[in-house]
């Protein structure tokens, strides 16, 4: 089921509105296309292990009444569904899986942990307080915020070392929409999940806002994997807006539950199947370094041939992994 | 303006005949999920608006070396809402930052450079203030060559995706779809928005 889930959430009428729209917009095929987060060095963000574990705490979602927006079930479904749809893309539904990421949400019951470097992907519900407490118990998270993900990345090669998502379930109230009676005015956690799973796993925006930089210069706008500028959000190709990793979302939204074409090219070029580095940490274990990830000649190699291909990783970051491959 | 909002929009146009339109798109960027604001909002939930200029971009890892966060001094040029003199200090702390190899990136958060001139939304006081809406908080400050005038431009959306969310489909424009506006002219409004929030 991709696009199925888009069209099921929208409505027949508006499944025949964004038919008609994208006839009467109809322009020649675009080559699907993917963005990544990038260092400041230029390097991709991404995981170097074959899954990527990551601690659901469901009963963080209970209020101080004891009771829950969402069963610890119905969490755990949005949750692991966010995940499977990474982790099961294929490029057309007859095709095998064309990913070894799997991203593996298990349920704690634990106290949810803060957002720190502790090596724990954690997806946390902050329902008594919205915050991130400074030193002197002063927040840090604005009330305006539904959900905040935070990465720890080694700049200099692009490993990304942690991932946190934090719901803010303070202020807001989340749901699975497809429930009988679901309130549209209520967040969808799948379609949240999807698209913040999407940032965890190092990828970036479809789209790109013009902006500029302290001196008043344009900033530099982003490639896609193909070498091509990022379109403006503005004035976005309608398959980029269908993306789930396009920058926009809409309260009752459920779009992004599903993964786009675009999508699914990134996470199958960034972890391409046939670069299964075959390694699978268990929560609050380190990651390996990024050597040993790459140690597997096959995964290595294909890994690197893939990135190449894909025109994701600079010049300079591809020559010092090989570098650091070689023997010396 | 949503994307289903104006779904009925566009097949109206369709159905009655309008040959071409753009396809609506809303103009949002990047990670973190945020409630987009409209100005009357930011200036109600702020307890300090004002020009400022960053005299300092720290980061340090906390305590436990479990966070990354990063200092911004505030050196005050204009207040237009709070209790803040020119030349007067503020201080945001915030999560996210670089400490040597490592990186933090907190999606959505605003982002300072030494040396630039800004427009902030804070809460809290001058001592320990937060950015409201994320990057929304935070706009550059510039004059433009060619005339002269100081201009205040569009927040950095990098890092946020931003939520519209139900019952704001009201004519008033976010701060995100205002992308360049004059600081006199914004002075006016923000400080006219402040009285009448205080009456």
């Amino acid at each position: 089921m991709r696009r199925t889930a888009l069209r099921r959430g929208a409505g027949p009428p508006a499944a025949v509105a964004l038919a008609a729209l994208a006839l009467a917009f109809a322009t020649p095929r675009r080559a699907a296309a993917y963005v990544r987060y990038k260092t400041a060095t230029n390097v991709g963000f991404f995981w170097p292990q074959s899954c990527v574990p990551v601690s659901a705490f469901p009963l963080s979602l209970t209020d101080a009444n004891g009771n829950m927006q969402m069963t610890p079930d119905q969490v755990m479904h949005a949750a692991t569904a966010a995940a499977s749809a990474w982790s099961s893309a294929q490029m057309s539904a007859t095709d095998p899986v064309c990913t070894f990421l799997k991203i593996n949400v298990t349920e704690d019951d634990g106290a949810a942990p803060k957002v720190a470097l502790d090596y724990t992907n954690a997806l946390v519900f902050d329902t008594l307080v919205w915050c991130n407490p400074k030193k002197d118990g002063s927040c840090m998270y604005p009330a305006e915020a539904l959900a905040i993900t935070s990465v720890f990345v080694n700049k200099a090669h692009g490993q990304i070392l942690d991932g946190d998502i934090e719901v803010n379930a303070k202020i807001f109230n989340w749901t699975d929409l497809d429930l009988p009676g679901a309130s549209h005015q209520d967040q969808d956690l799948q379609n949240a999940l999807t698209h913040e799973m999407g940032h965890l796993i190092g990828l970036d925006h479809t789209c790109f806002v013009p902006q500029l930089d302290e001196n008043g210069n344009p900033l530099p706008r982003p490639s896609d994997n193909l070498g091509n500028p990022v379109p403006d959000c503005d004035s976005a190709p309608l398959a980029v807006q269908q993306t789930t990793m396009f920058a926009s979302a809409n309260s009752g939204d459920t779009s992004k539950r599903t993964l786009a074409p675009d999508d699914i090219l990134g996470v199958c070029e960034i972890y391409p199947v046939a670069s299964d580095p075959m390694i699978c940490p268990v929560k609050d274990v380190p990651p390996p370094k990024q050597g040993c990830a790459l140690a597997p000649g096959p995964a290595g190699s294909g890994r690197d041939l893939a990135l190449a291909a894909a025109g994701i990783v600079g010049a300079l970051g591809l020559s010092a992994r090989r570098r650091r491959r070689s023997p010396s | 303006m949503s994307f289903k909002l104006r779904l009925p929009i566009a097949l109206g146009l369709l159905l009655g005949g309008a040959a071409v339109v753009a396809p609506p798109v809303e103009p949002h960027a990047s990670a973190s999920l945020v409630v987009a604001l409209d100005l009357p909002t930011m200036v109600e939930r702020a307890d300090l608006v004002a020009v400022v200029d960053v005299v300092s971009v720290s980061a340090a890892w906390d305590d436990k070396h479990e966070r990354i966060l990063t200092t911004a001094e505030l050196s005050v040029v204009e207040s237009w809402k709070g209790p803040m003199a020119p030349a007067s200090h503020v201080t945001i702390v915030q999560p996210g930052g670089q400490v040597g190899d490592i990186q933090m990136t907190v999606f959505g958060m605003s982002q300072f450079t030494r040396g630039e001139r800004a427009l902030v939304f804070l809460r809290g006081t001058p001592s320990d203030a937060s950015v409201v809406g994320m990057a929304q908080g935070k706009r550059m400050v510039r004059r433009d060559a060619a005339t002269g005038r100081w201009m205040v431009h569009a927040p950095n959306r990098q890092g946020a995706t931003f939520v519209r969310a139900p019952g704001s489909s009201s004519a008033r424009p976010t701060v995100l779809e205002t992308p360049l506006r004059g600081l006199d002219e914004l002075r006016t409004e923000v400080r006219g928005l402040v009285g009448k929030s205080a009456r």
